[in-house]
């Protein structure tokens, strides 16, 4: 047995001071660090919504390619939540550059990817929107999201005349919808999918299905473009909905000239939905608006060195064009808007806004006790050491918690829709958005008996 | 000795790195993965499930009293042709459709007891008659485009699907209608159908 020395105790309770302070600048330096925190999905967007914005449509789709890691028109190997959602604005993108062909590859592509992700499980992401952040889940794309997409794709298919392309998206329209409708039933959405669903069966000589799905988009609001399909439409179907029925009985329609044997339709797809930034709310006023949706003991945050929860919050973007007015072969015909999907975005957050400042608080008491856990092991060293490593717990799990501000940034809020019957032939639809003449969209469509034209302008500024 | 660790240590932290890299590899019968054709990888169509909907439907042909009667009783063999089959489901399946066509026509003209119009001279008159791939079977079209080719029966079809989702869980339940219409009449001489489920689950 060894005897103690005095230098060795000496050297020990040197160490042990080194040790602390150094622990205490590790803990500093750790909370400084961290402080600044992860970037979120829209910070990494910023670019190309700045892009966009100046419709620099190609820059903005090259800094979707770089934040892909993909070549141009080149899709993904790998998917996680994010590079499904910027697959779906590069898609929106495409639209906007009238490139359909991609932009319908794209959207197919995101639709599939964005469905694995809705049906797998996520326990890991499930524990790390407990602990970390609600970003730490896959991405599930919102109802209206969900519905839009197939919008979107339709309208693709039906600008390059592929009525099967565009019937495939009316099904998987429908199929979500059904499937929306039973889970949130008395909520109609996203309209304009119903409608370009209808002008698609309608063109595949499906009459009652095209009824069908027009008495869908009624339920939204009288649409007037719709009055003389819906008529028309009366003669070949016996197919009669509740809003149909209420439709005809409104007004008669005068009947379609013979030689009118062609189909135009015209759709217009302008601004964008609100998107979600980092937002800081005071913990009590967070505690209002969560409600019943706080796991954990909130009194633990009277310990916390954090006095604000944040979360996304939706912010509206401004957009240039806040009028649309066409005319077919320069005649000013009145184009109605079928769908806000703005609107509806806002009152879809609204309604989950509680459950997810609930879940920002949660994360906050989980940390809280984290923190005071750590500054119990701490304080059996000293005090300092305990404040230190509690700062350091609690700023590290702050620094990791990002709020989810995923969402379908260059989403178009306000879409609008026409169609007629015209004589077969040439003709030319202007399309003006907003004031400026630069904003004039000016396309010639040659139209065969029977057949049909379909003209798609997406600007989603 | 540090070095030699840091080496070893690396080595190890790279052997799972080797082992994740992607590499190609054969399947199907003859080869060392004959059954890496079997598993599902998504709810559309694969080869397996179109092998079984066109012989099943084909199957079902061979075996009617029309073609024991019409087809093999006929004194001179009947020329065929064959229409777009419709995609009425809820997936893109472009090339699914081709591959499905082609399984049908391949069968048709091995049986030796019809003649089929090749498929490049009919897509030629039938862009003229106005008819699209995916075009609904139009009597009318039908009849015109039939006597340009010189075809006593089309050969076309329909394929559904029923698509349902409920909480974590996709199934599309396709069913690949077969029919055989004798253009100059309208009627349907033979008609059959086949089903094949597939799902999605998480």
């Amino acid at each position: 047995m060894q005897s103690e020395n005095p230098n060795r105790k000496g050297l020990q309770t040197l160490s042990k001071k080194v040790k602390q302070t150094s622990a205490f600048w590790i803990a500093l330096a750790l909370a400084l660090m961290m402080g600044p925190g992860c970037a979120t999905y829209s910070d990494k967007m910023k670019l190309a919504q700045e892009q966009v914005v100046a419709g620099n449509y190609k820059l903005a789709v090259d800094e979707l390619n770089t934040f892909m890691g993909v070549n141009e028109n080149e899709l993904p190997t790998k998917f996680n939540s994010n590079t499904a959602l910027a697959l779906l604005d590069r898609a929106t993108i495409e639209q906007a550059q009238s490139d359909f062909k991609n932009s319908a590859r794209d959207f197919g592509v995101a639709d599939e990817e964005l469905q694995l992700l809705d049906i797998s499980n996520d326990t890991v992401g499930q524990i790390g929107k407990y602990l970390i952040s609600d970003s730490s889940t896959k991405y599930k794309a919102s109802p209206v999201e969900k519905l839009a997409l197939n919008g979107f794709n339709m309208m693709n298919y039906l600008a390059m005349g592929q009525l099967t392309g565009a019937s495939v998206e009316a099904r998987r329209f429908t199929v979500m919808r059904d499937y929306l409708t039973n889970f949130d039933p008395g909520h109609p959405h996203a309209a304009f999918g119903s409608y370009l669903a209808g002008f698609t069966f309608a063109q595949q000589k499906d009459y009652g299905r095209a009824m069908r799905y027009y008495d869908e988009a009624l339920e939204a609001g009288a649409l007037e473009s719709l009055r003389e399909p819906v008529s028309r439409l009366a003669k070949l179907t016996s197919y009669r909905g509740k809003n149909v029925t209420k439709f005809l009985s409104e007004k008669s329609t005068p009947p379609t000239p013979s030689d009118h044997t062609s189909s135009l339709l015209v759709v217009v797809g302008v601004g964008r939905v609100p998107y979600k930034v980092p937002e800081r709310m005071p913990i009590g006023a967070a505690i209002g608006v969560a409600g019943s949706y706080i796991t954990g003991n909130p009194a633990v945050l009277g310990y916390s060195a954090f006095k604000v929860v944040i979360y996304p919050e939706l912010v509206q973007p401004p957009s240039i064009y806040n009028s649309v007015r066409i005319q077919v072969d320069d005649q000013p015909t009145p184009i109605d808007l079928a769908t806000n999907l703005g609107v509806e975005i806002k009152n879809e957050y609204e309604a989950i806004k509680p459950k997810i400042v609930g879940a920002a608080i949660s994360r906050l008491i989980v940390r809280a006790a984290a923190a005071e856990a750590a500054r119990e092991a701490g304080n059996q060293q000293s005090p300092a050491l305990g404040w230190a490593l509690a700062l350091a717990t609690e700023a590290g799990m702050v620094s990791m918690d990002k709020p989810d501000t995923r969402s379908w940034m260059f989403l178009p809020s306000r879409v609008y829709v026409y169609q007629t019957q015209l004589k077969p032939g040439t003709h030319t639809v202007a399309v003006q958005l907003g004031k400026s003449k630069e904003d004039l969209v000016r396309q010639t469509v040659d139209i065969k008996s029977n057949g049909f034209a379909a003209i798609v302008i997406t600007a989603p500024r | 000795m540090p070095k030699k660790i840091l080496s070893l240590l690396l080595f190890v932290a790279l052997v799972p790195l080797l082992a994740c890299a992607p590499r190609a590899m054969r399947g199907g019968a003859g080869t060392e993965n004959p059954n890496m054709d079997q598993p599902a990888m998504s709810t559309t169509l694969d080869r397996t499930d179109i092998e079984y909907l066109v012989s099943n439907n084909l199957d079902a042909l061979y075996d009617s009293r029309f073609w024991k009667t019409d087809v093999k009783g006929a004194a001179q063999r009947p020329v065929v042709a064959i229409w777009p089959i419709q995609n009425s489901t809820s997936e893109h399946l472009e090339d699914q459709m081709l591959t499905l066509l082609s399984s049908i026509e391949t069968s048709l003209i091995n049986s030796g007891l019809v003649q089929v119009v090749a498929k490049s001279r009919q897509a030629e008159l039938a862009r003229e008659i106005g008819i699209q791939q995916g075009d609904i079977y139009d009597a009318s079209k039908a009849a015109r485009l039939g006597k340009q080719i010189g075809a006593k029966y089309f050969v076309t079809g329909k394929l559904t699907a029923v698509d349902e989702r409920i909480q974590k869980t996709r199934r599309l339940q396709y069913t690949l209608f077969l029919q055989i219409i004798q253009i100059e009449t309208g009627i349907v001489e033979f008609q059959n159908e086949t089903m094949r489920s597939k799902a999605l689950k998480g």
